[in-house]
């Protein structure tokens, strides 16, 4: 049984069937088209970078050619990675045992508007800006907005199972999938729905809800081809108010009573801590001319039909004076909030200990932790942070953020974010280990405060991954790990990804 | 300075496998920190504004493969021979380096910002250096146009050199002559000089009828911007050197220039071979026209009735930040309708003629301006209005088999100054 | 040049663009000229607006609705 942990190479054979069956032109083994796939934007062991080539990239154009290639994979045993838009911040697409590279990008057409019935049904290769822009002149809009809005694709959001900044109003990824077309790990290909199989129907009871399963999955369950997507009416209005406190402690409450407030229309309600602010104001122009007195920061945003938002915007105004906030002015407000995409991880931000600039890489940790946790979390993950800066000078704290993290509505849990710059360039193995025990601690504090290791990027990195069956516990994972094994006999979709070599192990160890 | 100078001819052997290691190295001595800057990142968001990303789908063609090649060479995971093909796969356009965060949202504070355009000039330079051949048709176009003082845009098929002796030759037909020198001189580039002739008698009459006095170079050349663009450094230089002096022989104080490509050339590529004080100063016709306007020196007198929309050439809009004098002078013209496609929008298109990518991949860039001209298309409206010579040649073959007429925008204005009449 | 707060300086103040203090970039090159970084301020505010309008019809500012100040706090006096 050796074979299924162990992946096979991918010989002249594999490529001459893989050649065979898309077409030549869509099997490259060039570097330049290797390299172009090894990494995401989350820290690399750039000091290791041969290690994460694949050996092959293939760029389907079809459920087809996609099932092709699977059952090519599996004839030869050997790993298949599916790449959307490499966006991810959690080394989804990164590939681990090297093999075929599966990239979707070029399956980006738009099958179906139904504006009668308010859908979109479209290829996983498409970006989420393009959509909008084509269904402007409908007045209809396709509201999943996660940081990478302008470049990331909807076949990496249903991978990932993404989240959205303004999925406290308009839900997240998975709550604006309608249905979906999916290549399972054998090669098959089947339509899912909600509890059903009518692809445009959102609510459903007559089968299992095995649309929910293969969303988040990153990539080891299946191979998402195709998308049946929810539409709104495009806002009438936009309104982001951002708000200034003189403690964090002020800021949390008033965290607390804006996304309980009830309003239909709060699409999101994000906390800055006291670091994020001094990060900020580091090269930021909204934020650098801020009092001293400023410590911690809310921002919301409202989105709706306009009648509602102005309404909103007075009760959201009182809430926030209530509570010790201070409106932060219309520039900073509408400003940060249009940069929302852009604005907070440029590698010029990183600072070393001696204040001087350098690239730094970006870790956004996205823990999801329910609301009463977070100033503890926060105080551990600080401490945990900044002790592995002081011995390592190759990091940097960029500070935190909350942002509210329930779909339709901002209470609950909360999506926490550390981000902490690393000095790539400066990577050996010994830092590169130091970095991944960094990780480690920050994801021991996550559990210990009854928080789930990943809100939205998945948990497949070093550091993460080896908690899964932690946080699962034993009954969970153990599931897991047997529907992994009965979709993927031969473990070639994504292996090793969200620890799941573990359920080939275990078969070995009960052969 | 003399006709001697050609193109390198790619020989191997004669820079052996160590020259192509020392050109690797210091083409990632001079690239790594700001390729550290982009893998770093890895925001990628160029990659949806990228006009050749856009008609591939292929990440290998994108600016953040470009920059994590660099990387990759640093680390011996790649060669430069193994990368350097893809560095073709470019317009040079500009407008990945625009929607970097790095440069967009803190180039002004950090006073650095991510230069795509550069590392891929450079890389064409130092394949090209390395005689790699990797680009024929590069190579060819750059000996004809050194053969022809010109590009040799009459034969794109071929690449045969045109008659240096004719770049002049739109003027012989206008009902007044121009005389050779001066203080104002009209720069005619390569495409207009010998393809899109009406494009310079436009200008010419524009100018003629605002009282504006010009002189023609006595023998203009190339602006060398192509040659640049295409991995010959030297060869554009060359080209340049020559242009200078016949500027300085005519006594030029000011040089009207009606192409993008060649204003591009004069204003970033001519300030890193001569001092400020050996050149003249650039004006670009359409914002000179725009001034005119306000001025009240010309004046449309004819309407024109149509729909129009407008394609914002690259390098004003993506790399200059220019993009409002057109739509000035659109919104100027009795009886025409403008649907304005606003230039942010406009970051993510391309006509594909830009960075000699029409001459090596004529059928990626076939795409490209078939992008734009459907985009065009759903505007309903009857023509889409360029201002940059080059991009009017393909966008005119695809409006063809779109049926979307394509206009010049000094060709416009000419119209309804009522100078055609 | 102005000393804004640690780390910051303000050089131009026709465009009123912060700086990072020029003697932190002891490992990056500052190449970006004024014309270039006027253009760049530029494109920024216009991106931004674009965003705007790309995820709503209208953009509503608090202190339109509310009686909200327009203008953030004074900023600090270093």
């Amino acid at each position: 049984m050796a074979t299924l942990t162990v992946p096979n190479p991918v010989t002249d054979q594999v490529i001459t069937a893989l050649e065979q069956a898309i077409g030549k032109e869509k099997v490259r083994t060039d570097l330049g088209a290797r390299i172009a796939r090894t990494r995401v934007p989350a820290p690399f062991p750039v000091h290791r970078f041969a290690e994460y080539m694949p050996d092959v990239v293939v760029l389907p154009e079809s459920a087809e050619e996609v099932s092709a290639v699977l059952r090519i994979a599996n004839q030869f045993r050997v790993p298949v990675v599916p790449r959307a838009g490499g966006t991810g911040l959690a080394d989804g697409a990164v590939p681990l045992h090297k093999g075929i590279l599966l990239d979707i990008k070029k399956m980006n057409k738009i099958i179906e508007l139904d504006l009668v019935n308010r859908t979109v049904t479209v290829q996983p290769g498409l970006n989420m800006l393009k959509l909008n822009e084509y269904l402007a002149p409908y007045g209809v809009f396709y509201p999943d907005d996660p940081a990478s809005y302008p470049v990331s694709i909807i076949g990496g959001r249903i991978g990932t199972s993404g989240w959205s900044l303004i999925g406290s109003r308009y839900g997240h990824t998975r709550d604006l999938v309608i249905s979906l077309q999916v290549v399972l790990p054998t090669g098959e290909i089947v339509r899912l729905s909600d509890g059903g199989g009518a692809p445009k129907v959102r609510k459903a009871s007559t089968g299992y809800n095995l649309k929910q399963l293969f969303i988040g999955t990153q990539g080891t369950l299946g191979v998402v081809t195709e998308a049946t997507l929810e539409l709104f009416p495009k806002p009438e209005a936009e309104l982001a108010a951002f708000f200034g406190y003189e403690s964090f402690a002020d800021a949390y409450r008033s965290t607390g009573a804006l996304s309980t407030s009830g309003l239909g229309t709060l699409a999101a309600v994000i906390l800055f801590d006291e670091r994020k602010v001094d990060y900020l104001r580091r090269d930021d122009e909204a934020y650098i001319p801020l009092p001293e007195r400023i410590k911690a920061v809310v921002a919301t945003a409202l989105y709706g039909v306009e009648d509602e938002v102005r309404a909103a915007a007075n009760r959201l105004f009182r809430l926030a004076k209530e509570t010790g906030g201070e409106y932060l002015g219309d520039e900073l407000s509408a400003g940060d909030w249009a940069s929302r995409h852009d604005r907070y991880a440029t590698p010029l931000h990183g600072r070393l200990p001696d204040g001087t600039v350098v690239p730094m890489s970006w870790h956004c940790e996205d823990a999801a932790i329910i609301y009463s946790e977070l100033p503890a979390i926060k105080q551990k993950w600080h401490e945990i942070t900044d002790r592995y800066i002081q011995k390592y000078g190759i990091f940097d704290n960029w500070g935190m953020f909350f942002y509210s993290n329930n779909p339709y509505k901002g209470w609950g849990d909360y999506l926490v974010e550390i981000d902490i710059g690393i000095w790539e360039q400066a990577l050996n193995e010994e830092t590169w280990q130091a970095w991944v025990n960094l990780k480690r601690e920050i994801t021991r504090a996550t559990l210990e405060h009854q928080g789930s290791i990943s809100a939205c990027h998945g948990a497949c990195r070093e550091g993460d991954a080896e908690f899964i069956p932690v946080e699962l516990g034993e009954g969970g994972f153990e599931l897991m790990k047997k529907i992994k094994r009965l979709l993927d006999p031969n473990n070639i979709l994504n292996p090793s990804k969200n620890y799941l070599h573990l359920a080939y192990v275990d078969e070995e160890v009960g052969a | 300075m003399g006709d001697e100078v050609r193109a390198a001819k790619p020989d191997v052997a004669a820079n052996g496998h160590n020259g192509v290691r020392e050109i690797e190295q210091e083409f990632v001595r001079d690239h790594l920190l700001q390729a550290y800057g982009c893998f770093s990142s890895g925001h990628k968001f160029c990659r949806e504004v990228c006009p050749v990303y856009q008609v591939t789908r292929n990440e290998q063609h994108t600016p953040t493969a470009f920059h994590a090649n660099v990387v990759a060479m640093e680390k011996g995971a790649a060669r430069l021979e193994d990368v350097a093909e893809n560095y073709s796969y470019c317009t040079l356009c500009g407008g990945c380096e625009l929607r970097c965060p790095n440069t967009l949202f803190v180039g002004d504070f950090y006073r650095n910002r991510t230069r795509t355009v550069k590392l891929v000039q450079d890389m064409r330079a130092a394949a090209t250096k390395a005689g790699l051949g990797l680009w024929p048709r590069w190579q060819r176009w750059v000996e004809a146009t050194l053969q022809g003082k010109n590009e040799p845009v009459l034969d794109y098929e071929n690449i045969q050199p045109v008659d240096p002796n004719r770049v002049a030759d739109w003027a012989k037909d206008l009902p007044f002559s121009i005389p050779q020198g001066g203080e104002n001189i009209l720069f005619v580039d390569c495409e207009a000089a010998y393809h899109r002739t009406s494009l310079p008698k436009a200008v010419a009459k524009i100018l003629h009828a605002a009282g504006v006095p010009f002189g023609l170079m006595y023998e203009q050349w190339c602006c060398g911007g192509p040659s640049l663009e295409m991995g010959y450094p030297d060869h554009a230089r060359y080209l340049a050197e020559h242009n200078v002096a016949d500027w300085k022989k005519a006594g030029a104080k000011r040089v009207f220039v009606l192409d993008p490509h060649d204003y591009i050339s004069f204003v970033e590529m001519y300030p890193q071979f001569f001092p400020p004080e050996e050149l003249p100063e650039f004006v670009f016709m359409i914002d000179f026209v725009a001034q005119l306007l306000d001025e009240g020196k010309i004046r449309f007198v004819k309407p024109i009735e149509k729909t129009v929309t407008y394609h914002d050439p690259c390098r004003m809009n993506k790399r200059l930040g220019k993009w409002e004098a057109p739509r000035k002078i659109l919104r100027a013209i009795p009886g025409l309708t403008f649907i304005d496609v606003d230039h942010v929008t406009q970051w993510a298109y391309c006509s594909g003629a830009g960075g000699g990518f029409a001459v090596e991949h004529p059928d990626l860039a076939k795409k490209i301006a078939d992008l734009r001209i459907a985009r065009a298309k759903e505007l309903n409206v009857e023509a889409l209005v360029s201002a940059c010579p080059w991009s009017e040649r393909p966008l005119t073959s695809s409006g063809r088999e779109q049926q979307l007429e394509v206009l010049d925008l000094l060709e416009l204005v000419a119209e309804a100054m009522g100078l055609n009449d | 040049m102005k000393q804004i707060r640690q780390g910051v300086v303000l050089r131009r103040e026709d465009l009123h663009v912060f700086e990072v203090d020029p003697t932190l970039m002891t490992r990056v090159l500052q190449d970006v000229n004024d014309v270039d970084q006027a253009r760049i301020v530029r494109n920024r505010w216009e991106y931004l607006d674009w965003m705007h309008r790309h995820f709503a019809h209208k953009t509503i500012l608090l202190s339109a609705v509310t009686d909200a100040p327009p203008h953030g706090p004074e900023p600090s006096s270093h």
